[in-house]
């Protein structure tokens, strides 16, 4: 306990642990779509395609504002702030729009052009930081997480997109649902389905960009789908799941930073191996609500 | 026949061409049911049956020609129609109760930013009562049968509450028994709300079904409750062998001409 105890002294222990039960929560429920409607592959693509914002962010606070504000407080405050974060809810808005669209409209290598997406995302992001002056060592922690550098103005933000969240999926749960389940009897019941399912892109764009500063934009997925998965084979129905995922999610990230504050190991990384490994074992489990064997007509 | 023309029409489909850029499934399609009808489209696969649900349900929108339901546009009329898609492999884990299911029939009384009501948990329960699925209603749907994963779809139509039931292939994956049940259940249904129904298997218009036709591009259909020699040569282009298939209709002389073409389920 006393290590626990000890680190909890940190403000940045604490701003950690706030980090990642917001997160948690926004994870699970979305998290829980992601899986049962199998939309990882564009989920990758918006999480990934966010870096751009990442870079537009470096740029607008390095390059931009300090032509703006010539000698401000700015100048003596190195720190990125949350511009960054701000860049890529942009981004990850815009292209869940863009691909979701391009899914609907095309008929045919809606993945290819996803794909395509994906990669432009990340060479804009990278092109903006390497036109953006100054320092950008923490860059990479973006890519990998840095969950212990979380600032104070950046978790209002993932407060503030946890509400936003959790209120779309309450208003538009049963849509949500039915479009989850049988998107051609929702069409047929003249649900607005394209909108409904641009809106869940829209949940799933600021639920990666709350994670980036979790586990990192490379492992987003991965932290998106397990804690839902492994409550998935247990879960009667969606609330349960959603449930499920959202405290796995909590119990994750409480372990995976104990483990990378007691063994001086990268948070994020440590976060999704607990994950990782839970998820696993889950798979030896046999659901004893699923025991009953499947009858075929 | 005469007793139709005093039946309200509740699908008007005239001169229907449907299809995909330049391929056209559907020629010229006529075709009207009047309410209280329980029709059977028969046709090979291939022959248009799934586009013309498509277009039925507003899903495709048609090349050229009309299609009213309830004397309203597709995209109106469609509200009056309960439809039960094709059993179709699906993710048996799915979480979602055979209760949540059947509900998701009222999402089309329910608008956006709706909650459900008391009197959609009535309506649901009713529907799940008609199906004899009552007592299964907390069950994940992916632990039910075929035959009765069926039926909560059977369930999930009506509860739109609906007075033209469409289904696609209601008894292809599911063993006589069970299908002779399904029939059964629309059998009763089919007292207040009519039925249109299509099979690649002839075997699934039973003795339940009033009226058949045959839909190969073109639609065989006559009002009437046999299938003709005609209409059969003229859906499917070669020999078909009734017989085997105990259609309870009618039975038909084989074709001598065009030997080694078969069954009609693999036609097409």
């Amino acid at each position: 306990m006393a290590p626990i105890l000890e680190a909890l002294q940190l403000s940045f222990m604490r701003h950690a642990l706030m980090a990642g039960l917001l997160v948690s929560v926004a994870c699970g429920i979305v998290g829980t779509f992601v899986v049962i409607k199998r939309i990882v592959f564009i989920s990758g693509g918006i999480a990934h395609a966010a870096y751009g914002g990442i870079g537009l962010g470096y740029y607008v606070r390095y390059s931009v504002l300090p032509l703006v504000a010539a000698g401000g407080a700015a100048a003596v405050d190195t720190r990125p702030g949350s511009w960054p974060l701000l860049g890529a809810i942009l981004f990850s808005l815009l292209a869940a729009v863009i691909m979701g669209l391009i899914q609907r409209r095309t008929r045919q290598r809606a993945d290819t052009v996803i794909g395509v997406l994906w990669a432009i995302g990340m060479a804009v992001g990278i092109i903006f930081v390497d036109l953006s002056a100054g320092y950008k060592a923490d860059l990479m922690s973006y890519l990998f997480g840095s969950i212990l550098a979380v600032e104070r103005s950046e978790l209002l933000i993932i407060l503030g997109l946890d509400v936003v969240i959790v209120t779309l999926v309450v208003l538009f749960y049963k849509e949500l649902v039915a479009i989850s389940f049988d998107e051609t009897f929702a069409t047929v019941e003249n649900v607005p389905v394209d909108a409904i399912y641009i809106v869940l892109l829209c949940l799933i764009a600021l639920t990666v960009v709350m994670m980036m500063r979790v586990v990192g934009l490379i492992m987003v997925i991965a932290m998106l789908t397990m804690p839902a998965a492994i409550a998935g084979r247990f879960a009667r129905d969606m609330k349960q799941m959603m449930i499920g995922s959202t405290v796995l999610g909590i119990v994750f990230t409480v372990i995976g930073l104990w483990v990378s504050y007691v063994w001086n190991l990268t948070s994020g990384a440590s976060i999704i191996l607990v994950s990782g490994l839970t998820y696993l074992l889950s798979l030896a489990i046999s659901p004893k609500l699923l025991q009953r064997p499947s009858a075929h007509a | 026949m005469d007793t139709e023309r005093n039946r309200p029409e509740v699908i008007t489909v005239r001169r229907l061409w449907a299809g995909y850029d330049r391929d056209q499934v559907l020629e010229d399609i006529d075709l009207t049911v009047y309410e209280g009808d329980f029709v059977g489209l028969i046709g090979p696969n291939g022959g248009g049956k799934t586009t013309l649900l498509k277009v039925l349900l507003g899903l495709l929108p048609p090349t050229r020609g009309e299609v009213r339901i309830l004397g309203q546009s597709v995209r109106e009329g469609r509200r009056m129609i309960g439809y039960v898609p094709q059993l179709v492999e699906f993710d048996r884990e799915f979480p979602i109760s055979v209760w949540d299911v059947a509900r998701m029939g009222r999402l089309g009384s329910r608008r956006l930013l709706r909650r459900y009501t008391a009197e959609d948990d009535a309506v649901v329960a009713d529907a799940l009562r008609q199906v004899e699925l009552y007592d299964l209603r907390d069950r994940r749907i992916g632990e039910l049968s075929g035959g009765q994963r069926q039926r909560a779809y059977i369930a999930r139509a009506l509860v739109a509450q609906p007075r033209i039931l469409l289904l696609d292939e209601p008894t292809s994956s599911v063993d006589p028994q069970v299908s002779t049940g399904i029939f059964e259940v629309l059998r009763r249904i089919n007292e207040h709300v009519t039925i249109l129904l299509i099979s690649h298997d002839i075997s699934a218009i039973s003795s339940y079904v009033k009226t058949v036709g045959c839909l190969n591009r073109r639609l065989f259909y006559n009002q009437g409750p046999n299938l003709t020699p005609e209409m059969l040569e003229l859906a499917y282009e070669c020999p078909v062998d009734l017989i085997a298939h105990g259609v309870p209709h009618r039975v038909l002389p084989m074709h001598g001409d065009h030997e080694g073409h078969s069954h009609l389920g693999e036609a097409g």
